[in-house]
């Protein structure tokens, strides 16, 4: 009921419709600035392991790594290596990885772990 | 209105001020909520389509370098594709959805153009050549 109580200018009712009103302005407001699905991180994911694809069958440098735009950051055994040189930062959060299993010519296994980011 | 209805008005008053307020704010709220679900029914729609396309592209780049133009040898096994090995020859005779398109950029920027667009690390067979399959979709 929107009664008013005697000296008070609005009533409770009129004060909660406000209050909702501002609770859905809010939630709409949160709900536009939430992050929208995206394919980016299974492009990413698809563009990593290309990149180690590559390394095999041609060998990496930074600037064919710089071309497409990404950061590459390389971790076999006590050996990090970034690609491109520019990309020598840490690595952020938000960087896909993966790991494989590597066998070099002298028969040694190894673990590679490689990490993918946008600058 | 008479001395129960919950809208008390002042003498001389037709519609009490705390219930015409009220109703203010109702068809305020129930034109922002109209005004917000057609907006964000708009940009889901149209965030859809970019998705869509985004997808397409990923499919067709992922179809091509992986068996579409990829390099392929028989063996006892029957053909073998080999992945990320661009044969120039079956990358210009793949057959591609029409408004979309494919090429091999080993340096600087490709002709290829349209609405979404990837690049996927790549080299040409035989020369070893790396580079980028650049595909898009219109």
């Amino acid at each position: 009921m929107c009664a008013s109580n005697k000296g008070a200018f609005f009533s409770a009712e009129a004060l909660f419709a406000v209050l909702a009103a501002s609770s859905l302005l809010f939630a709409a407001s949160l709900h536009s600035q939430s992050k929208p699905a995206s394919l980016t991180s299974i492009y990413e994911y698809q563009i990593l392991n290309d990149f180690l694809e590559i390394r095999e069958k041609a060998g990496l440098t930074g600037s064919y790594v710089a071309q497409s735009g990404f950061c590459l950051r390389l971790n076999e055994g006590t050996m990090a290596e970034f690609l491109p040189e520019t990309c020598s930062s840490s690595t952020p959060a938000s960087a896909v990885s993966t790991t494989r299993i590597t066998y070099s010519e002298s028969g040694n296994l190894s673990v590679l772990t490689a990490s993918l980011w946008k600058p | 209105m008479n001395s129960s209805s919950p809208f008390r008005h002042r003498k001389g008053q037709a519609i009490a001020f705390d219930a015409s307020f009220a109703a203010v704010l109702a068809l305020t709220v129930v034109l922002l909520g109209v005004s917000a679900v057609s907006t964000v029914a708009e940009n889901a729609a149209q965030h859809q389509d970019e998705l869509s396309k985004q997808a397409k592209a990923i499919a067709l780049a992922d179809y091509l370098i992986k068996e579409g133009a990829a390099f392929t040898e028989g063996s006892s096994y029957g053909t073998i594709a080999h992945t990320h090995e661009i044969d120039e020859g079956r990358l210009r005779a793949a057959s591609i959805p029409r408004g979309s398109c494919a090429e091999f950029i080993s340096q600087g920027r490709g002709f290829c153009s349209g609405a979404a667009c990837v690049m996927r690390p790549a080299v040409i067979h035989g020369s070893n050549e790396a580079g980028y399959l650049h595909v898009c979709i219109e």
